[in-house]
Formats: structure tokens, sequence, C-alpha cells
């Protein structure tokens, strides 16, 4: 590793808060991406399951 | 080839194959953001000029990367989608939008978090910066666009045509570093030339690249199977689907 402990990893010589909030950032944007479209198609399958549901009991 | 194109026109095809994909595909996107990540902030020597600030570029230029390409493959789904009527290549047309929002957004933000200790300012109005905001608000004009008619079909023509006419966008933003001048550094990877980059900091970015494509990849899958469920709800398929999943 460049750098000597986790502390100094941390505090990249004063740029870690830019580092780090890029990172933070980058990382909650991308899981967002992941998250939406799987939770759409849950719902979907929790929606038509029920959809399903009401109609056999018709 | 026609014959494949016929498969790739359909739905079925596709949520079936993407299924069988998905799972590799996630694991190397896994493996590649989290390596790149690991050996550009910890192991990368620090930039003479910059010192570690430099380490933004591990997020900032693969997310600029793949902002163009996404919307490429917008324009070009967009295209099919007109030429010839395919309803798959509308799906990824819409689907591209989001994720080229927020992987763009990623890049704005990146790059003005880059240039407060760099260039002392998070925003100058210079060619490059605006033309990606541009992009930014051109993905947004899509997403906003479809939402804005009753009828889906008129919906996804308006979109392709939009998202046409934004391609101009795209070699502007490609080499406005070069015909502008510019604070924005110019491309340190060049497809014609050796980079100027030196090679422990060059490969974890070219591992950056490949796993934001990925990424990329996963997330165009993942939001294409979900709308293709939703426009395909009422077919056999998908009901046997949604039965098997009652278990």
């Amino acid at each position: 590793m460049f750098f000597n402990n986790f502390s100094e990893l941390m505090a990249m010589d004063g740029h870690g808060a830019y580092v780090w909030a890029v990172v933070l950032i980058s990382l909650l944007v991308l899981s967002s991406q992941i998250i939406i479209p799987l939770g759409r198609s849950r719902r979907f399958f929790v929606q038509q399951r029920m959809r399903l549901r009401r109609e056999s009991n018709q | 080839m026609w014959q494949f194109f016929h498969k790739l026109g359909s739905p079925r095809w596709f949520y079936e194959i993407s299924g069988r994909w998905l799972p590799w595909l996630a694991l190397l996107t896994a493996a590649l953001l989290l390596t790149g990540a690991v050996w550009g902030l910890a192991y990368a020597p620090p930039d003479f000029k910059q010192g570690n600030s430099f380490r933004i570029i591990y997020f900032h230029v693969p997310a600029s990367a793949v902002s163009m390409a996404c919307y490429m493959v917008m324009a070009m789904a967009g295209a099919v989608s007109l030429i010839w009527r395919m309803k798959l290549a509308e799906v990824v047309m819409k689907c591209c939008a989001p994720i080229g929002a927020s992987i763009t957004f990623i890049a704005l933000v990146s790059g003005a978090i880059w240039g407060k200790p760099t260039w002392g300012t998070w925003w100058v109005w210079d060619a490059r910066i605006t033309s990606v905001l541009v992009l930014f608000f051109l993905y947004l004009g899509v997403l906003a666009l479809y939402e804005a008619f009753d009828n889906k079909e008129a919906a996804g023509k308006a979109c392709a045509v939009l998202s046409l006419v934004g391609c101009v966008n795209i070699p502007i933003i490609y080499w406005s570093v070069e015909w502008w001048y510019s604070l924005h550094q110019p491309a340190t990877i060049k497809f014609t030339e050796q980079s100027s980059m030196h090679p422990d900091m060059l490969q974890p970015l070219l591992v950056m690249i490949a796993g934001f494509y990925c990424f990329f990849a996963v997330a165009l899958l993942l939001y294409t199977r979900s709308e293709i469920l939703f426009r395909e709800r009422n077919t056999k398929w998908v009901r046997a689907l949604v039965e098997k999943s009652v278990g």
C-alpha cells in the first residue's frame, strides 16, 4: 500500500475529504441504479400475484 | 443474422437470456470495481503535481466515458426503434436515460469536487464542462419527454428523435478540450497515441473503466428486464413466471 496506515489513507494529505466524498457519492448513485430496477421487478411480481389471487377468488 | 435480429427483438427471448448472463456479469462488475477502487485509492502512487486529489480520476474518467457511451447506445436504440419499429429497442432506449443521467451526474459532481483543490474553483463555464452539463439535461429531457405523453408509442418516437438530435453533442464533448482554450486538461488516454500516464496509475484506471462499462450493462439489463415484465404483463409467458414465483 502507498499509505503507511489507515488514518493516512483517510487523510490523503489533506485531500481525503474530496476523494472520499467522490467515492461516497459514486457508491450511492451507482447502487441506486441497481436498487431501483430490482425493486420495480419485485413490486411487479407482488402486484401480479395479488391480481392472480383476486382473479382466482372471483 | 436476420434470425438473430428477429430473436433479439423478442422480449421473452431477451428476458430469458439476460437472466442467465446477469449473475456472471454482476460478479465481474463487482470484482472489477472493487479491484480498481482499492488499487487506485490505496496502491497507486500520488500525482507529482496534484498529490492525492488526483485519485478522483478513478471515478471521474470512467463515469465521463460511460456517460457518452450510454448516450450513443440510447441514440442507436432510438434509431433502431424508429427504423425497424423494434419494441425492445424502444425499451432499451428508455432504460438508458436514468442510468445515463446518474452516471453523468457522477462525472459532473466528481469533476466539481476535483476542481476545488486543483483549480481553486468548483465550477467554470468552460466548453467541456458546459457540454457535459448539456448531456445531463439531454438525459433528463428524454426522461421528462417520455413521461409527458399519455400515448406511449408517440412518447417512444419523440424520445428517439430527441436522442438522435442530441448526438450532435457527443463529438462536441469529446473534442471540446482541443477546439477551445479550456481549463479542463486534454485526454490522457488516447486510442491513437501512447498514453501520457505512468503505467502504475494507468492500470487501475483501465480496470475502473472496464468496471463502469460492465456496471452500465448490468444496470441496463436490470431496467430493461423490469420494463419488459411490465409491458408484457398480459402475455402467457409473464403470467407463467408470476405463477411460478408463487411457488
